[in-house]
């Protein structure tokens, strides 16, 4: 990593990642192909701070930063702590119960499988409650006619109830709005001109798509989150320009693309899955220089362990996700996340059972090993009485590991639950370990995926110290840990940060639209998707979500790059026909096809982060041990004297043998015994069960 | 409850004729009521109508005996 | 093979097979042209070995699921193995057959490897217009299954991979809304493909015979496990009963009665003593109420059993012919799959509330609500069909409420969007909203049923109308009181109030009916039922009564005369409006 360089040149790009523990900051400058990483305490509550904190550690003059692409927690954070704002509903008269009355049922079990015989699963409160809604007279029917105008009275009347009531935000779905959005989007000038200050949300600014229930709640959810996301985001810009930054700001969205601060203040919803996603992204990278198109995406930071399954190559993007069952009409990478992280609370259950997490001291205070007032024993202290981790590694974040203070909580739990210090540090880790398994068993074995093709793909802080373990608890044959684990998420916005989309309903038989009309739409929203990027050299993709007349649900196809005349959209036909036969098993080619919707995807090729490859050297890597210290290998936590490396020390073709550790800045990785690892020519590990490398 | 094999005395047998379109007469098993579609498990009753009891299956022969004639009597 | 070892492999083997029938289900919903199928989830997609023992399952609509160990086995009995080859699918919906009712085709394929049979892909599907009296199959006053539709024995639909052109020109001609049928066995068929293609690769990756051995023990593991759930339950003859309100056809009340016998690892629920088939259609086939019966037991026990036909096994059914529960032919049994199918389930739970206090709950809403209508196009010019359904409120149970307009236990049923459904139909929805009032009181009280207010946009067109529920509440528990009544009413245009059928078109039955003309203008509200309450209203805290009146799902006059709480308690903290 090279040192500063102040440039009116402004070249670099930074990616910023927002952890529950840790706030990670990468930066790479695609001309000298200089990377530097560094991070900080995350700080709740006002996560800006932590933001700027890891931002200047990095010792870069922000003058010389062209872009930041950004992914934040701030959605997710505020959805998962309950912090959004009181959000009022206004709807069409006759429609509002639609938030109780739902439209998936009975599918609120444990698992959807045990739901369809599940006589008392909870049907999830509605998002808006009763109190918080209202409905006016207006209606719009099918294909878009206004049958009874909007009595902008009695909007001005519901609405001053909802504020007086204590709405801090408003969201206006109503029914066909996607046909004529009229209606709404007078309401919200009304709104506007009455309370100028109160976010105001309409449905077909957010998820301009037929089904009402889906898109009110999308709705909803979004005008709760644009009042925490537009405070988020004033900061951080102001923060940033204050310290020289005139770059372009870019945040994250769920699906791996990015967009800016002016999109996302009125539309927070986007960014719902934005910080996890990036790491995703990176994976499927990775995976594909590496030669593995079915890697386990695991990240396992100080709080959560977010895992996805990458198959040849890809993220999974679904149309549509969920926050407590609540539809969210948004297109986002299948992630999965689960409280268990370096910083889980380890705690005997109400039935005497170990657990660990999904309570977590996340950032403050921290592990009790931080010496920041942590007093609860955690994972990563199980993991320092147990050696694993050493002294040396979380430095980076400002932090230093006391030992002492991990052996005296942890000896005080083992105490409790009757087991020497040791082999409670072991148990701990063990439960931490069979949970991650189990979240990885969700998605493959019961997707039908056999783990035995996939490779476990290791990073975040904690990741690799777990992989070797939660690879074998899911039989999962091998592990790959990144250079930089730690930082891998924040490079993953640099990898993943390259894509814009644009989309917007077209709604037609495709027999009854030309080509040109559909290049011409095609060509406002490319443009749409360029202006985010602006300036950078951009490769546009065309999409189309296209279905045979009658049906319900459209696939996406992609476009060619150029469609012209009769011609040009016979051959449309022809693309989805053949898309249609892959993924459903037929094809209807005397059927009558209809255009739904049009997508833009404009992207800047992945830049290849070359992290330093290792020198070549021989098998031995004893040259990079740097200490040999007792380490709880055994199941009861018993120690054995290992050898530690250190990471920037190995060489390409070095093989090591387990059981011993991995230390380098960003994270430490424990290598179990029975597994040995082999250090790949690109610099990333490759670890195996029995020394067989694949 | 057992499912002792021993103990019944029945034997599969061709019985249902599901293809016979001309005729739509469906045939039940004597404890169930189930339909049957061509195998049946007939047990030897002289004191019954026709001389046998029929079932779907032999588990049915075992209800028929532990269930269904102490709590309902006689044939069906 | 160490026990672990085998213990992965056998769960990698069902959660591969489970995911290919899901696989199969997602292919077939994106790909239907019917709302029943595409928002509805009214179909399955399963596997079965060469026997027609099922072998996996996606969680799909639970009373086609249960009725497939019938139909798919009388299939492959009456036909026998050897008249499955290759690139043939057979079709059948016959409910005399093992069918739930006339409307679920079943669509059956062999799955070979090399050139041997191994099993069958299933799917079930319901379609929604198969000719016959009326419009949607579910006509409220048949008589007979000839008035009901299009009854197709086991029959070839596919040849080699070829139609069987002579099948579906019969079909064609005797739906009214042949694309719709053409798009969903298309559909399906699509879905048969999806199945056949992964279990072929998954016998070349892991071999027929380890495959046939490794589904026979996941069978068995089923039925150990459902046997220890049932020898869980205390031992004992538990009984119920509950009533119907007409058949359709006279206007007398139909008794359906169960005896629960639980012995050991073994459950009978046998069902005699239930009055005589009906001439209307509200009687249920054999495979009706045992899948009811399996649904209800399968509510009541470890919900993570693997379902395939070894958790069948050890839930025996006594359902004595000629009655409401085994219907014989030529009976009418259009709406014994969703009328009396939802009492089933009901009176078995019911039964063995005595038994298992803490895991039951107060009836649900019971009803599916079925309206049909179809009628020609204003704007299309082109005939259309619908069958269309409510949710209802479920029953309270001892911890708590029961959950506002859910599907019925039968089903797993989305509602149709009110954006979806105006696309098709001439309608315009004047509301879509809970029903006050219609939660059963109770401690813990019944969920609520919907209003749905449909105005007619064309000249005319012809409805019908299947619901149970308008005479009696569904049952409470321990104390609570039955849940609100179902209804479907008319306001004729320019009239004052919506009427019941009976009056203002005076048919015999207030919700079972068929053929009726409305007309432009003319408003139909359709209310579904609510669940039965759990517990003595009285004893419900006072601040819960207070929510429920705030928010506007109990009246004050309901909280007064059933829950013993008067306006003036009430207005302390609800009428000044605070919020929460
Ligand atoms: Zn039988």
């Amino acid at each position: 990593m090279s040192t500063a360089v102040a440039g009116s040149d402004r070249s670099w790009v930074v990616g910023i990642d927002i952890g529950g523990t840790f706030t990670d900051v990468v930066a790479f400058d695609p001309g000298e192909g200089a990377v530097r990483a560094a991070k900080a305490p995350t700080t709740p509550g006002n996560l800006v701070e932590g933001v700027i904190a890891a931002v200047g550690a990095l010792e870069l003059d922000l003058e010389a930063v062209a872009k930041i692409v950004h992914g934040s927690t701030t959605a997710t954070n505020a959805l998962l702590e309950g912090t959004y704002a009181p959000t009022g509903f206004l709807g069409t008269r006759g429609f509002s119960d639609e938030f109780d009355i739902q439209r998936m049922v009975r599918r609120w079990g444990e698992t959807e499988w045990s739901s369809i015989y599940d006589l008392h699963q909870e049907k999830p409160p509605p998002f808006v409650p009763r109190h918080r809604r209202r409905e006016v007279d207006e209606r719009v029917v099918y294909p878009g006619t206004v049958e009874t105008p909007l009595d902008e009275e009695e909007l001005r009347a519901r609405v001053a109830e909802l504020v007086a009531d204590g709405a801090e935000a408003l969201a206006v779905c109503f029914i066909w709005s996607p046909a004529n959005p009229e209606h709404e989007r007078r309401a919200k000038e009304l709104v506007a001109a009455a309370h100028p200050e109160l976010p105001v949300s309409i449905s077909t600014e957010v998820a301009p798509v037929v089904r009402e229930y889906e898109r009110m709640v999308t709705t909803a959810v979004n005008a709760s989150l644009m009042p925490v996301m537009g405070d988020y985001l004033a900061a951080v810009g102001r923060e940033l320009g204050e310290r020289g930054f005139a770059g372009r700001l870019l945040m994250m969205q769920s699906h791996g693309g990015v967009a800016g601060p002016e999109e996302l203040v009125g539309r927070p919803i986007l960014t719902l899955r934005g910080g996890p996603v990036g790491g995703a992204v990176a994976a499927a990278e990775l995976a594909r220089s590496l030669g593995r198109p079915n890697v386990v995406s695991f990240d396992v930071g100080g709080t959560s362990c977010d895992t996805a399954v990458v198959v040849d190559y890809r993220v999974p993007i679904a149309e549509q996700t969920e926050v407590d069952y609540h539809p969210i009409q948004v297109a986002t990478a299948d992630l999965l996340c689960i409280g268990a992280g370096g910083g889980s609370i380890a705690a005997l259950d109400a039935g005497g059972m170990l657990a660990v997490g999904p309570r977590s001291t996340g950032s403050t205070p921290g592990p009790a090993c931080y010496a920041r007032g942590g007093e609860e024993p955690t994972l990563t202290d199980a993991n320092v009485v147990l050696g694993r981790v050493g002294g040396r590694n979380l430095s980076a974040g400002g932090v230093t590991i006391e030992a002492e203070r991990a052996e005296a909580v942890i000896g005080a739990f083992a105490g409790e639950i009757g087991r020497d210090t040791a082999a409670a540090a072991a148990g701990i880790v063990r439960v931490a370990v069979a949970t991650m398994a189990d979240s990885i068993r969700l998605q493959t074995i019961d997707r039908g995926h056999d783990p035995r093709d996939f490779s476990l793909l290791a990073y975040g802080g904690a990741g690799p110290l777990h992989a070797t373990l939660v690879a074998e608890a899911c039989a999962i044959p091998e592990v790959i840990v990144p250079l930089a684990p730690g930082a891998f998420s924040s490079l993953g916005m640099l990898v993943a940060g390259q894509g814009s989309y644009a989309q917007a309903a077209f709604l037609i038989p495709l027999e009854e639209t030309t080509a040109a009309e559909v290049e011409g739409r095609l060509a406002a929203l490319a443009a749409e998707a360029e202006r985010v990027q602006a300036g950078a050299e951009l490769t546009v993709r065309r999409f189309a979500a296209m279905r045979y007349q009658l049906q319900e649900w459209e696939l996406r196809v992609p476009l060619p790059d150029r469609i012209d005349g009769e011609a040009g959209l016979a051959d449309v036909a022809a693309r989805f026909h053949a898309a249609h036969r892959e993924r459903y098993g037929f094809a209807r080619e005397d059927q009558p096809i209809e255009l739904v919707a049009l997508f833009a995807e404009a992207a800047t090729p992945a830049p290849r982060l070359d992290l330093g490859r290792p020198e070549a050297g021989g098998e031995d890597p004893a040259a990079a041990v740097v200490e040999r210290r007792p380490v709880g290998v055994g199941e009861d936590g018993e120690a054995e004297q290992v050898p530690v490396y250190e990471r920037s020390l190995l060489r390409a073709g070095n093989v090591l043998a387990g059981p011993c550790v991995i230390e380098e800045l960003t994270a430490t990785t424990y290598l179990q015994p029975g597994w040995s690892a082999r250090v790949d020519p690109s610099g990333v590990l490759l670890a195996s069960a029995d020394g067989a490398a694949r | 409850m057992s499912a002792d094999a021993e103990q019944l005395t029945g034997a599969w047998a061709e019985r249902g004729a599901p293809d016979d379109y001309m005729h739509e007469e469906t045939l039940h098993c004597g404890c169930c009521g189930r339909m049957i579609v061509r195998r049946a498990w007939v047990v030897t009753a002289p004191e019954e109508p026709g001389g046998e009891l029929i079932f779907c299956e032999p588990v049915c022969e075992r209800i028929y005996a532990e269930y269904w004639l102490p709590r309902h009597g006689g044939g069906r | 093979m160490s026990g672990s070892d085998e213990a992965i492999e056998l769960v990698l083997l069902h959660n591969r097979l489970t995911s290919i029938c899901r696989e199969m289900g997602v292919a077939m919903m994106r790909t239907a042209y019917s709302p029943v199928f595409n928002e509805g989830f009214d179909f399955i997609c399963a596997l079965f070995d060469r026997e027609g023992e099922m072998i996996a399952q996606a969680e799909y609509n639970p009373s086609m699921l249960g009725a497939a160990n019938f139909s798919v086995g009388w299939m492959v009995e009456e036909l026998g193995a050897e008249a499955f080859a290759p690139g043939d699918v057979w079709i059948h919906n016959d409910p005399y057959r093992g069918g739930c009712h006339l409307p679920e085709h079943l669509l059956l394929k062999g799955i070979f490897h090399e050139g041997e049979l191994f099993g069958f892909a299933a799917t079930i599907g319901h379609v929604a217009e198969i000719g016959g009296k009326a419009v949607g199959a579910l006509a409220g006053d048949v008589t007979e299954v000839y008035q009901e539709g299009l009854r197709l024995p086991p029959v070839r639909l596919m040849a080699g991979g070829e139609h069987v052109m002579d099948v579906w020109k019969i079909m064609m001609t005797n739906h009214r809304t042949p694309k719709l049928t053409w798009g969903d066995l298309h559909a399906m068929l699509g879905s048969l493909r999806i199945g056949e293609q992964r279990v072929e690769a998954l016998l070349a990756a892991r071999g027929v015979a380890a495959t046939r051995r490794d589904v026979a023990e996941l069978s068995d593991r089923s039925e150990r496990w459902m046997r220890r759930e049932i020898a869980a339950i205390p031992d004992g003859e538990y009984a119920f009963e509950d009533v119907m309100d007409d058949d359709g056809i006279s206007a007398e009340p139909r008794r359906l009665r169960v005896n629960v016998a639980v012995r050991g690892e073994e459950l009978i629920a046998d069902f005699t003593g239930t009055d005589p088939q009906t001439a209307g259609p509200i009687n249920a086939t054999f495979a009706v109420t045992a899948s009811g019966t399996y649904n209800a037991i399968f509510q009541l026990t470890d919900r993570e059993v693997p379902r395939n036909a070894g958790c069948y096994r050890p839930i025996r059914v006594i359902a004595p012919p000629g009655t409401l529960v085994n219907v014989l032919h030529p009976g009418a049994e259009i709406g014994g799959n969703s009328e009396t199918h939802c009492r089933i389930v009901g009176i078995v739970i019911g039964a063995l509330a005595a038994a298992l206090p803490e895991r039951v709950a107060a009836g649900d809403g019971a009803t599916g609500c079925n309206f049909l209508f179809g009628g020609v196009h204003p704007e299309t010019g082109e005939f259309y069909a619908n069958y269309h359904f409510e949710n209802v409120g479920w029953g309270g149970a001892r911890h708590r409420d029961g959950n506002d307009s859910q599907c019925v236990p039968l089903a797993i049923s989305r509602n149709t969007p009110i954006e979806v459904f105006e696309t098709r139909y001439p309608f315009v929805t004047v509301g879509f909203r809970l029903q006050p009032d219609s939660g059963g009181a109770g401690r813990h009280r019944g969920g609520l049923g919907t209003e749905r207010i449909l105005e007619v946009r064309a000249p005319e067109v012809t409805i019908s109308s299947l619901f149970d529920r308008t005479a009696t509440g569904s049952y409470g528990l321990e104390g609570g009181l039955p849940g609100g009544c179902a209804s479907i009413e008319v306001r004729r245009r320019g009239e004052e109030r919506f009427r019941p059928f009976t009056e203002a078109f005076g048919t015999v039955s207030p919700a079972k009916f068929s053929n009726v003309t409305v007309h432009a203008g003319d408003q139909i509200r359709i209310v579904s039922s609510g669940g039965g309450g759990f517990g003595d209203p009285r004893e419900r805290p006072l601040e819960e009564v207070r929510r429920d009146v705030r928010d506007r799902v109990l009246s004050p006059q309901r909280a007064a005369a059933e829950y013993g709480v008067e306006v003036d308690e009430l207005s302390a903290g609800v009428l000044s409006g605070s919020p929460d």
